[in-house]
């Protein structure tokens, strides 16, 4: 217990570490992420046709609950290989750094909250019941990233390439997924988007905020997700975690 | 009461060159069914230690002795449990504190007093434990105003009397060191010897690989000596 609590600590002291000697340390996140959403916003809103009162919105969440997932799948894979000074000196439990690199995913997060509630505020989007059940949906998407990333950092730690392939497959990931439009909006008819495991990452936590209760579907599909994923690392712990001090 | 009983312990590492790391290495033997296998993913496994046996108990104080690469280092690190053994069991009981790298777990960019804290939380103290440690650790490095500046700018011997201090500083009940009194100079090594004795008399145990012969004979009061990963016990009064 007092492991988990200084894996948090730690990563807010690599949070400090990484923006030292920064004016605006954590907050250039933030401050990219705006411009960001404001960019798209201009250029999509008026490609797509959308109007701004509810397009900017979605795309604001939908791309900071991007950030957090790509994030943490996009570094995943060196979340060992990153310590191994560490694990090959110091006798720590591997999930320590699994919840240290998440813990530094969700610094991130919060500092991007704030152009969600300036966007809640400024569009004046309606806060209500439905709003709440955004966070079991985090809650379901950060234990989804918990499994990707020890099992990717171990992979990851074997085989180099992982890394550079997982992060090739980003890109993609990102254009077949609902960040910029919205599924039920679309001119034509965009299934391919629901073979994207992380579409519904991004509805369960995003339509909440859009008043509109995420469908049975989508918790149906990150459950079962969550349940695998952690059974196959279970398995991959189980069998290979103990030759990670010699593959970092 | 530490307690370290390894029992016919063999332990094999697998070196994997850059090609065993490759994915598409991986993916060419699965697709081949190993007929090129000799060409592709080769890993070479080292043995690097073979049905070692010792049982160390309260007050031992261990000197490693052996040539480079005859096994030291690996032995301290599975004693220490962060290398698993490929068969043989391993039991330890108390509290473990390592130096064997210099500079292991320190973050460059931090000064030697946030480094303190997080070194000793990531050994298992929490911040209020860690924070604690500080005075005594000022008090022994004797490193003063440096521990405000970042560890970047520090010499291996500051660095190591840093690590050194924050080690022993937790008061372990199982100190594993590897060589690098090389960096201490004549004042850190007596204050480092008294610390030790310490440790000693509070029956625990203490193991040091080491090639300096006086300093086993000053800390030690059993020797090992490994060569080419078999471990052989050798009485401390023959050695030179």
């Amino acid at each position: 217990m007092t492991l988990f609590k200084n894996a948090l600590y730690l990563a807010w002291t690599d949070t400090k570490v990484r923006y030292k000697k920064s004016v605006l340390g954590p907050f250039w996140l933030t401050f990219g992420n705006l411009i960001g959403v404001l960019g798209l916003s201009v250029v999509w809103a008026n490609l797509l046709k959308e109007d701004m009162q509810t397009f900017v919105p979605s795309l604001t969440i939908g791309m900071i609950v991007w950030q957090l997932i790509a994030g943490t799948i996009g570094e995943g894979a060196t979340t060992f290989v990153r310590q191994a000074s560490l694990i090959r000196n110091v006798a720590i439990p591997h999930w320590f750094f699994v919840i240290r690199a998440l813990s530094r995913q969700i610094i991130n997060l919060l500092h991007n909250l704030i152009i969600v509630v300036g966007v809640v505020w400024y569009f004046d989007l309606p806060l209500q019941a439905e709003t709440w059940l955004a966070l079991p949906g985090i809650l379901l998407v950060l234990a989804n990233l918990f499994w990707m990333t020890y099992a990717l950092g171990l992979l990851g730690a074997r085989l180099r390439d992982i890394e550079f392939f997982v992060n090739a497959l980003l890109p993609l990931l990102f254009f077949i997924s609902p960040v910029i439009f919205r599924p039920d909006r679309l001119p034509v008819d965009l299934q391919i988007i629901w073979l994207n495991p992380l579409s519904y990452f991004i509805e369960i936590v995003r339509s909440p905020f859009l008043a509109t209760i995420p469908s049975m579907n989508s918790y149906l599909v990150t459950v079962a997700i969550l349940l695998v994923g952690m059974a196959l690392t279970v398995v991959l712990v189980k069998f290979k975690g103990r030759q990670l001090a010699f593959w970092v | 009461m530490a307690e370290i009983i390894f029992d016919n312990v063999t332990l094999r590492y697998p070196i994997f060159n850059s090609r065993g790391m490759s994915l598409r290495n991986q993916l060419v033997r699965i697709a081949t069914g190993g007929i090129i296998e000799s060409s592709v993913g080769q890993t070479t496994v080292v043995t690097a230690l073979k049905n070692v046996s010792f049982h160390l108990k309260d007050g031992d104080a261990v000197g490693l002795v052996g040539h480079n690469g005859a096994g030291k280092s690996t032995l301290l690190r599975t004693m220490a449990g962060i290398y698993q053994p490929a068969s043989g069991t391993i039991k330890r009981q108390g509290k473990v504190a390592t130096v064997l790298e210099i500079g292991a777990g320190l973050e460059p960019e931090l000064s030697g007093y946030d480094n303190i804290i997080n070194l000793g939380m990531m050994m298992g103290l929490s911040l209020e434990e860690a924070r604690a440690l500080i005075p005594e650790i000022e008090d022994f490095t004797e490193l003063g105003g440096f521990l405000q500046l970042p560890v970047r700018t520090y010499s291996s011997g500051m660095t190591m009397r840093l690590m050194f201090a924050v080690a022993t500083g937790i008061t372990p009940e199982i100190l594993l060191l590897d060589e690098m009194f090389s960096t201490g100079d004549a004042g850190f090594k007596e204050k480092s010897q008294a610390r030790i004795q310490k440790i000693i008399d509070a029956a625990k145990i203490f193991v040091f690989a080491s090639h300096d012969m006086n300093l086993i004979k000053n800390y030690c009061n059993r020797v090992f000596r490994l060569e080419h990963g078999s471990l052989e016990e050798e009485s401390i009064e023959t050695i030179a």
